[in-house]
């Protein structure tokens, strides 16, 4: 059922300008250190835009900012050309690094509160969370508790919560960073294909090279704090992405040119 | 022994040793009848007490309504408080120092200013017990606020909750257990300090007839009350425990 609201949104957006969030000569700081400066950049509807960087280098806080959690100090984030001016429920969902799952909450009712919040009924919110921990492949856990499932699970949790929602527009910071290689990879792949057929847009945080090329329509290179952009790369490797792509010589080629810039913006400093 | 019974056997054994001790105190002479009454004799005494019409049942009576109404004008106070204090960085940096420190003063010195202001009946003993009751609730609600997960909040944030919908679905649930037992700690406290200052000054509850019986030499009475005490007290924990299970079901929803 989601799938096929997904598919009516995308369908839409594919008539809208170019541009869905545009960043602005973006300037962030956290008290007196400064985070990032002067990032300009934009992200097209529909598409899977990674940030790399080194570790502390700001990807999170920029992250945080397109979310509209954190005020740029200088520059502007906008959504459809309207600033973005704090959290934007009905259009953008959040997965955060550390998942944010509510403890007391069961895995349908995690998913729930999103809908919650949002003011919608209780069955439909009901109806709507187990369809979407379907969606992510845990139809048979709903009743279960954050602690009672593995990691994996949790992940699918707050990503079924993100996807609940129905905003076009996936944010998400580091989520499979707690996990062993092999479910990392599992969950990366059922959720590559999820979001394709729901024509979502997503920016994606993480540290993995190879995560970040199977996943990605472009990766964003950042340079350490305060984070700019070192460059910004096209994956045309073909939709849908299927694991096999990961064993092909461009795919390694990607890498590769992924970790030469990283190593680059490391001994730029 | 299967462990089924073990508990049960392990109260019924513990709580006749100390009768055994007590009657074996008494009996030989080792203590003074008039230093401490014999089990029997306090037993009698409250079989005595109980028959003779609603002298038990109104200081009781008294003494619950008092705790009762300081307990209830403590928490109004002190949660609401707690919350709204604990959830902003300066206004903890402002009143934790505070509360600490006036928590660890002998409020009961207060006493005579209250009994001389508000008057030597029940009110002055309902504002010191809500003074005792206080201090333990706010300075536990608004540590357990100050603690809250601020990313909790954030991805609460990031799905629109507005500041009462993160107060209710976020926050309360979070401090919930702390805010219970700082309560249970404070209702404790307020029990005591009803108690004592009935047994200060007054003419009705539990503490005035501590007094009564203590100053009249009346031995078996006083440990008749004493009884009557400590009963009073498990009872309310049991009443309060019984509500927490009720609220528990209202704020895990």
């Amino acid at each position: 059922m989601i799938v096929v609201d997904r598919n009516e949104t995308a369908s839409v957006h594919t008539d809208e300008p170019p541009a869905r969030l545009n960043v602005r000569d973006v300037t962030l700081s956290y008290g007196s250190t400064v985070a990032a400066k002067d990032l300009t950049f934009d992200i097209r509807p529909a598409e899977f835009l990674s940030l790399i960087g080194p570790s502390g280098c700001g990807k999170s806080t920029a992250l945080r900012a397109m979310g509209g959690l954190l005020t740029p100090d200088r520059g502007e984030v906008t959504l459809d050309g309207t600033p973005i001016g704090g959290p934007r429920p009905g259009d953008i969902s959040f997965v955060f690094q550390d998942l944010a799952l509510y403890p007391w909450r069961t895995a349908v009712r995690n998913v729930e509160i999103a809908l919650q919040f949002a003011g919608i009924g209780r069955a439909e919110r009901r109806d709507r969370s187990r369809a979407a921990l379907a969606a992510v492949g845990l139809g048979d856990v709903p009743d279960k508790f954050p602690h009672e499932l593995s990691g994996g699970m949790k992940q699918r949790v707050a990503i079924a919560r993100a996807l609940v929602s129905e905003a076009p527009m996936l944010l998400l910071d580091e989520p499979f960073a707690a996990l062993d290689e092999l479910s990392r990879f599992r969950i990366g792949e059922q959720l590559v294909r999820l979001l394709e057929e729901q024509g979502k847009t997503v920016v994606f945080v993480t540290h993995n090279l190879s995560e970040a090329v199977f996943l990605s329509d472009r990766v964003l290179v950042m340079t350490p704090r305060p984070a700019t952009i070192k460059e910004i790369v096209t994956v045309d490797l073909e939709r849908p992405r299927r694991p096999e792509l990961m064993r092909t010589p461009r795919f390694h080629e990607l890498t590769d040119r992924l970790s030469a810039l990283l190593l680059e913006t490391e001994g730029g400093t | 022994m299967t462990s089924t019974w073990r508990r049960p056997v392990l109260y019924v054994g513990t709580i006749g040793f100390v009768l055994a001790v007590w009657e074996l105190l008494s009996v030989t002479g080792m203590v003074q009848p008039l230093l401490l009454a014999s089990p029997g004799d306090t037993w009698d005494r409250l079989v005595l007490l109980t028959g003779q019409g609603d002298t038990v049942r109104s200081a009781v009576e008294v003494t619950l309504r008092e705790t009762g109404t300081a307990f209830l004008i403590a928490t109004a106070v002190a949660v609401p408080f707690g919350v709204l204090a604990g959830a902003s960085r300066t206004a903890r940096a402002a009143y934790e120092p505070l509360l600490t420190s006036f928590s660890a003063l002998p409020l009961v010195v207060l006493y005579p200013v209250l009994a001389a202001t508000i008057g030597i009946g029940s009110g002055s003993k309902i504002a010191l017990a809500a003074l005792y009751t206080f201090f333990p609730i706010v300075i536990g609600t608004l540590r357990a606020t100050a603690n809250v997960d601020v990313g909790l909040l954030a991805a609460a944030r990031t799905m629109g909750a507005t500041r009462s919908q993160q107060t209710l679905s976020v926050v309360s649930p979070t401090v919930f257990p702390a805010v219970l037992s700082s309560m249970r700690v404070g209702l404790g406290l307020g029990l005591v300090t009803t108690i004592a200052a009935e047994f200060i000054s007054g003419a009705e509850g539990v503490g005035y007839q501590l007094g009564v019986t203590s100053q009249g030499l009346d031995t078996p009475g006083l440990f008749a009350w004493i009884v009557i005490a400590c009963a009073l007290t498990v009872v309310v924990n049991v009443i309060f425990t019984l509500c927490t299970i009720v609220a528990r079901k209202g704020v895990y929803r």
